[in-house]
């Protein structure tokens, strides 16, 4: 089985009613896998029923409850979870000693507690499975410090961090976990409500977006995390991956 | 509809172990694959030498057409010895190939495809060039200078189309390796290298690990990953213990 080639596996994404999770879940789609997709937005039903994923499920990952039920249905509706990408995520954009705690706060909730809960609740699906893996979406931003996203910053490279754990204690019963480090993908509607936000304070995004040469695309976001769920990448394990165009490779 | 289809990928090192792993994976993906080695490959190539590897590009061209992916794989692994008993014969031996050998193939390499649009450079480097392994001071110092030579592709090549990733191996099934495992079971006092490397990185790589992930970056489809450096590697170097 090629990383071209997904077929009988059984994928849950969330965050996927749109954006850089919808192309996954696409993409997964294409390559053959049964898929599941969460979302906090309603919206996730119908887009399942569009790209021909095997159900679409609301739940928010800052709850519990919630998600723990809804992963378990999208087992019971998969026949099981082989590959787990935790995608859900949001930033707040601003100076960060601006920042209200409480909105700082939701960033690390969502960020990394919910990557934290959702591979909680799917966990023993995924130790019944073969080649199972799950694939984080970290950030670019989660690899060095970066003024105006330092709470998305922050919590990002605390799920390189659990990435990296977790590839080592979770060994034993043959999950990998990987992480992926995007920079500015779009068009999305996170990067475009960072245009904004940057502009005002004097850092227009296209000086960023020089830096990485493009923008990048979801599809090729997508490529990526398809690589790492598949068995091409059988030893690659506890890694996070660059895509950035070559945004954090040099000093300037 | 393969993803390397009417590519022509040059790679050095490429008679046995990794590189003609990489030849083999290449090949499967669709790629018109020419190898370079001392001996045993398509073209005999000592990269320690500018003129040979100049040579090798041109013909690849000639004969070809076009470049559009180079592997600088050719490597040495060097005195198994603490770093301050290296010799610098021996630490000059390595460094002319693992780093001087990667710096005389992505420059001619990358002059060739800058003719043609662009391409992709590849380092075979090692999670050494990451964080030292131990008794092991020359290689890793040259390993990440191949991984800053990488970095330099990115950003400066960017423009004409070219860019450039390092492959970062652990312990790999070898002849490389297994020419040093007694080596460093004596002097590190292991029974067994196998079996720590089973433990640190749950088994020991194969060469067709490091092919899988050479292929997809050679690949157009994920052609925004660019000056990084990929880890293959068990999870050995992402964590402490």
């Amino acid at each position: 089985m090629s990383w071209l080639d997904h077929s009988g596996r059984r994928v849950l994404v969330t965050g996927a009613a749109g954006g850089l999770g919808l192309e996954i879940a696409r993409r997964f789609t294409v390559a053959g896998a049964s898929v599941a997709m969460l979302d906090r937005d309603p919206a996730v039903r119908s887009v399942a029923d569009e790209i021909g994923a095997v159900t679409g499920l609301v739940a928010d990952v800052q709850d519990n409850e919630a998600t723990v039920f809804a992963i378990t249905q999208s087992a019971a509706a998969l026949g099981g979870i082989d590959v787990l990408v935790n995608n859900a995520g949001i930033e707040i954009a601003g100076p960060l000693m601006q920042l209200d705690e409480a909105d700082l706060a939701r960033i690390f909730d969502v960020n990394v507690m919910g990557t934290f809960r959702c591979t909680q609740a799917a966990l023993s699906f995924l130790t019944e499975a073969q080649d199972a893996a799950v694939v984080n979406i970290s950030s670019a931003a989660g690899t060095a410090g970066s003024p105006l996203l330092a709470g998305y910053s922050m919590a990002k490279a605390a799920v390189i961090r659990m990435t990296e754990a977790l590839a080592f204690e979770m060994r034993e019963a043959e999950i990998r976990f990987n992480a992926i480090c995007p920079a500015l993908t779009g068009p999305t509607r996170m990067v475009d409500a960072l245009v904004a936000p940057f502009a005002e304070m004097g850092l227009p995004l296209e000086m960023l977006v020089a830096k990485q040469g493009r923008m990048g695309e979801a599809g090729e976001i997508a490529d990526l995390v398809t690589f790492l769920a598949s068995s091409d990448a059988a030893l690659v394990n506890g890694a996070h991956y660059l895509i950035d165009g070559g945004l954090t490779a040099g000093v300037m | 509809m393969k993803t390397l289809d009417n590519k022509v990928a040059l790679i050095t090192g490429g008679s046995r172990g990794i590189g003609a792993a990489i030849a083999t994976r290449m090949k499967d993906d669709g790629a018109t694959v020419v190898t370079a080695d001392l001996a045993g490959a398509e073209i005999d190539c000592d990269v320690r030498d500018p003129t040979a590897v100049q040579a090798a590009v041109e013909r690849v061209v000639c004969e070809q057409g076009r470049l559009d992916v180079v592997v600088a794989n050719a490597g040495v692994s060097g005195p198994v010895a603490p770093i301050g008993e290296v010799t610098y014969e021996q630490w000059r031996e390595v460094q002319s190939v693992n780093l001087d050998g990667v710096f005389h193939t992505f420059r001619a390499g990358s002059a060739a495809m800058a003719e043609s649009g662009g391409g992709v450079l590849l380092a075979v480097a090692s999670i050494m060039g990451i964080r030292p392994g131990p008794l092991a001071g020359a290689y890793s110092a040259a390993k990440a200078g191949a991984i800053s030579l990488v970095r330099s592709y990115a950003i400066d090549m960017r423009a004409a189309g070219i860019r450039a990733n390092a492959v970062c191996p652990g312990f790999v099934d070898t002849d490389l390796v297994r020419a040093n495992q007694e080596g460093l079971e004596d002097a590190l006092g292991l029974d067994s290298l196998d079996a720590v490397v089973d433990q640190i990185q749950g088994r020991m790589a194969t060469p067709q690990d490091v092919a899988a992930l050479a292929a997809f970056l050679a690949s157009d489809r994920v052609a925004f990953m660019n000056g990084g450096v990929y880890t293959v590697d068990g999870g050995l170097s992402g964590n402490l213990v």
